[in-house]
């Protein structure tokens, strides 16, 4: 493979600073929010889509079809969700119990998403239900666009959302 | 059982991640994550690709060939009998700024390739046996065939000088105390090889058989009847002499048998021969050749008829033996 001139680099920088900044106005909250519903601690899904923005920015020049960045970027932050949520169990198996921390105020929002009866339910489900629930309900993602973000067939994310809905409108109705 | 509906589940979670704000440094933090990961990079690279260099150094360390000071002789067969042996060299005697035995220093740089032999081609001890001796190909004609290690140093010439045993050009010397032979090495100083027997008188030459600057020491062993058998040393790279197994070297005429031998361009050309008729006999001529290991035959026998009463005999010892 050639080496990269020097010229070629800095234009691929300046891109992908210029891609990152679009990407952040235009889709950051969103994606927060994404978060917000598929981990369990809604205080980290910030961390999380930060992390999935530098990742992005850092495979720039690697991205194919960069009018697609959107949908890295989507299933960057799902699979971060996913790392994350895997590396709190472990924690959780591990770490003595900590003393529980005194909200502050910012943490407002993130303590009325946490008492949102949707988001106690969703947190019941199963991972890739509550992913396949999330990314075609939320996000709007057609069957086909969750299949690929979650890295499955289109057959199992129509399985996992119908088993999903099911589930969750039995725990909602049981949360009235 | 009741189902959600999509429309219903929309809201509901749109209404439930509504209260989410971004928060307002979240652009300055992204911002300060890829320029700590630019940053990162180049420490990352430099420590694989020093981490890499490091590898390939090793690996090339664990599969460089052994420096030239280490022998690479091979191991030698077992001697004539268990009674022979080497004794270790005297080093008091070593000139200075020469490399001593087995110390590493210079390559001998006209005979080494030929001493890396890589296989021990079979040898007859007996020429005279009637058996059909093989030719080697790892030992060209003319080319020396000794496996000295390269820590010797280079010969002054080729072939050595009669008498030169270390290949310094100075004349060696040798005394013999029961069978045992003591060779005073200018370079090396003195060393001693143990023979089966040695004949009194003692009866010996330093030739370079083989043609690659260092002699060899030729003794007379025994005598069988008529027939006076030899045996020959030869210098390791250690700086020791060392017998050279299956000597075919044999010389005069026993009742109707005789034989013979001469050296010629690097070889020895041992001659056996049986009378026909009164003076004539019907000669087997076998060509030899010398390696650490012993001696192997080299092409055919050449059979010839030779009349003693109109042709030098070939039954004569050669190669410096009075």
């Amino acid at each position: 493979m050639p080496a990269r001139s020097d010229a070629a680099r800095s234009e691929v920088a300046r891109d992908a600073d210029a891609a990152l900044t679009a990407l952040y106005s235009e889709h950051y909250r969103s994606l927060v929010r994404l978060a917000a519903l598929l981990l369990d601690d809604v205080g980290l899904c910030e961390e999380v889509v930060q992390d999935a923005y530098i990742r992005v920015h850092a495979a720039w020049g690697r991205l194919q079809d960069r009018d697609k960045a959107l949908a890295y970027l989507r299933q960057t932050v799902v699979n971060l969700a996913r790392s994350t949520l895997r590396r709190r169990l472990v924690a959780l198996k591990h770490a003595p119990k900590p003393m529980p921390d005194a909200a502050s105020a910012e943490e407002g929002a993130y303590t009325l998403v946490e008492r949102a009866a949707v988001v106690q339910a969703l947190r019941e489900l199963p991972r890739r239900q509550r992913e396949a629930v999330v990314l075609r309900y939320y996000a709007d993602l057609s069957e086909a666009d969750a299949a690929a973000v979650m890295k499955c067939s289109v057959g199992s994310v129509k399985a996992y959302t119908s088993r999903g809905l099911a589930a969750l409108g039995t725990k909602l109705e049981g949360l009235r | 059982m009741t189902a959600l509906e999509p429309d219903e589940l929309r809201r509901l979670l749109t209404e439930a991640v509504d209260p989410v704000r971004a928060s307002p440094a979240g652009y300055e933090r992204i911002r300060a994550g890829v320029v700590r990961r630019r940053r990162m990079r180049v420490p990352a690279m430099t420590v694989g690709g020093l981490a890499l260099a490091g590898l390939i150094g090793l690996a090339y360390v664990a599969i460089e060939p052994r420096a030239p000071s280490i022998l690479v002789e091979p191991t030698l067969p077992p001697l004539i009998q268990p009674t022979s042996g080497v004794t270790a060299v005297h080093p008091a005697t070593q000139p200075p700024g020469r490399p001593g035995p087995g110390g590493g220093g210079q390559v001998r740089p006209s005979v080494t390739p030929s001493r890396l032999e890589t296989s021990v081609p079979p040898t007859n001890p007996n020429p005279g046996d009637g058996v059909t001796p093989t030719a080697s190909a790892s030992h060209p004609s003319g080319t020396p065939s000794n496996v000295h290690s390269p820590t010797l140093p280079p010969p002054v010439s080729v072939p050595a000088m009669a008498g030169d045993v270390d290949g310094d050009g100075v004349r060696d010397s040798a005394t013999v105390s029961d069978s045992t032979v003591q060779v005073t090495l200018s370079l090396f100083g003195s060393t001693s090889v143990t023979f089966p027997a040695v004949v009194s008188p003692f009866t010996y030459s330093i030739f370079d058989i083989d043609g690659d600057g260092y002699g060899e020491l030729i003794v007379q062993t025994d005598t069988s009847g008529d027939t006076r058998n030899y045996g020959v040393a030869r210098l390791t790279s250690t700086g020791q002499l060392r017998i050279i197994t299956g000597s075919p070297l044999r010389a005069g005429v026993n009742d109707t048998h005789g034989d013979g031998f001469r050296c010629d361009s690097g070889k020895v050309v041992v001659a056996a021969g049986d009378r026909t008729t009164d003076r004539i006999y019907q000669v087997t001529s076998t060509t030899w050749q010398v390696a650490s290991t012993g001696f192997t035959a080299v092409g055919s026998p050449a059979k010839t008829t030779v009349d003693l009463a109109s042709t030098p005999s070939p039954f004569t010892a050669g190669c410096g033996i009075a």
